[in-house]
């Protein structure tokens, strides 16, 4: 005897009209239903850890754009010594070389924050004007420095920018 | 060439300077006259390799480095530095790749047009390959 009519037999779905086809269709429609319910769950679980591990690296672009902007208003307003830059580039050199390695390991991009950071400390740091005021205790930065300060900031705004819309679009590795 | 000395710029000073010796204390010109060109001397006279250490100072303006590496070009060869040195950067990894891809070419070509650095100090002779031989002597 098959299994179906042994289950027929114990259920008595032959009086109520049902046979195996009948079965075999409810059970593939629960099982679907299940897997259909778990891919649910698992996906929505998925979206919102990848969405809080974005806004995570997000926010942290946000501060790193935040210091840069601090760094500049005293660098243009006279309230930080050549020594003081030198701490300052090599911390944020720190800072956003670590914010760069842990995003490459989540996601799949390319970020260029670095590169801007460390062509504008280059370019600052080996300027005539800087060289010539070390021993000062604060720097007086004339027009032309200025303008090399402003530039590097927007080319670090427009790199930060463009990381942090990479990584709304990006997939998590 | 396995053997290996090794030169820590924080053992010059945990505060670098400017590029010129007249611009500020621990200025690049003064760290190349008071240790790299005599250190680098010794690792090319003993075939050794020198590992040049920039790690746990407070930071570097481009233009330290930039005069520091940049004599040891000009008195050594492109080729003698790039074959004879080290540098560990592991705090700003940028500097190694600053040196040798943008100073050290800067600088042999330099040395090809016969461009003599600035020395804004007396210094006490110095080292320099010439030929095929290291002469020590007051080169300006």
């Amino acid at each position: 005897m098959a299994l179906v009519d042994v289950y027929n037999n114990c259920t008595g779905i032959q009086s109520t009209g049902l046979n195996a086809t009948h079965v075999l269709t409810i059970i593939n429609i629960v099982v679907n239903g299940l897997i259909g319910i778990w891919l649910g769950f698992s996906f929505k679980k998925n979206y919102e850890t990848t969405k809080s591990v974005k806004d995570y690296f997000i926010n942290e672009s946000k501060q790193l754009s935040l210091e840069y902007s601090e760094f500049t208003v005293l660098l243009c307003s006279k309230k930080i010594s050549p020594s003081e830059c030198l701490v300052w580039f090599k911390k944020m050199t720190k800072k956003i070389e670590n914010h760069q390695s842990v995003l490459k390991l989540e996601f799949i991009l390319e970020p260029k924050i670095l590169e801007a950071h460390n062509k504008f400390k280059v370019e600052f740091t080996k300027t005539t004007f800087f060289n010539e005021n070390f021993t000062k205790n604060k720097l007086d930065l004339p027009i032309d420095i200025q303008f090399l300060v402003n530039e590097h900031l927007s080319y670090f705004a427009d790199a930060n920018n463009k990381l942090v819309i990479s990584i709304i679009k990006c997939k998590r590795k | 060439m396995e053997q290996k000395n090794y030169l820590r710029v924080l053992d010059f000073t945990e505060y670098p300077g400017p590029r010129y010796c007249e611009q500020g204390n621990n200025s690049g010109e003064e760290f190349y006259h008071k240790k790299l060109n005599l250190e680098f001397k010794n690792a090319l006279e003993n075939n050794i390799k020198l590992t040049v250490d920039l790690d746990k100072t407070a930071g570097y303006a481009s233009s330290f480095l930039d005069e520091a590496f940049g004599n040891l070009v000009f008195d050594f060869s492109l080729e003698k530095v790039k074959n004879n040195i080290e540098i560990i950067s592991n705090e700003e990894k940028d500097w190694i790749t600053m040196i040798f891809d943008m100073v050290m070419p800067d600088w042999e070509k330099r040395r090809n047009e016969n461009k003599p650095p600035k020395k804004t100090q007396t210094h006490e002779a110095w080292y320099r390959f010439i030929g095929n031989t290291i002469e020590c002597r007051k080169w300006l």
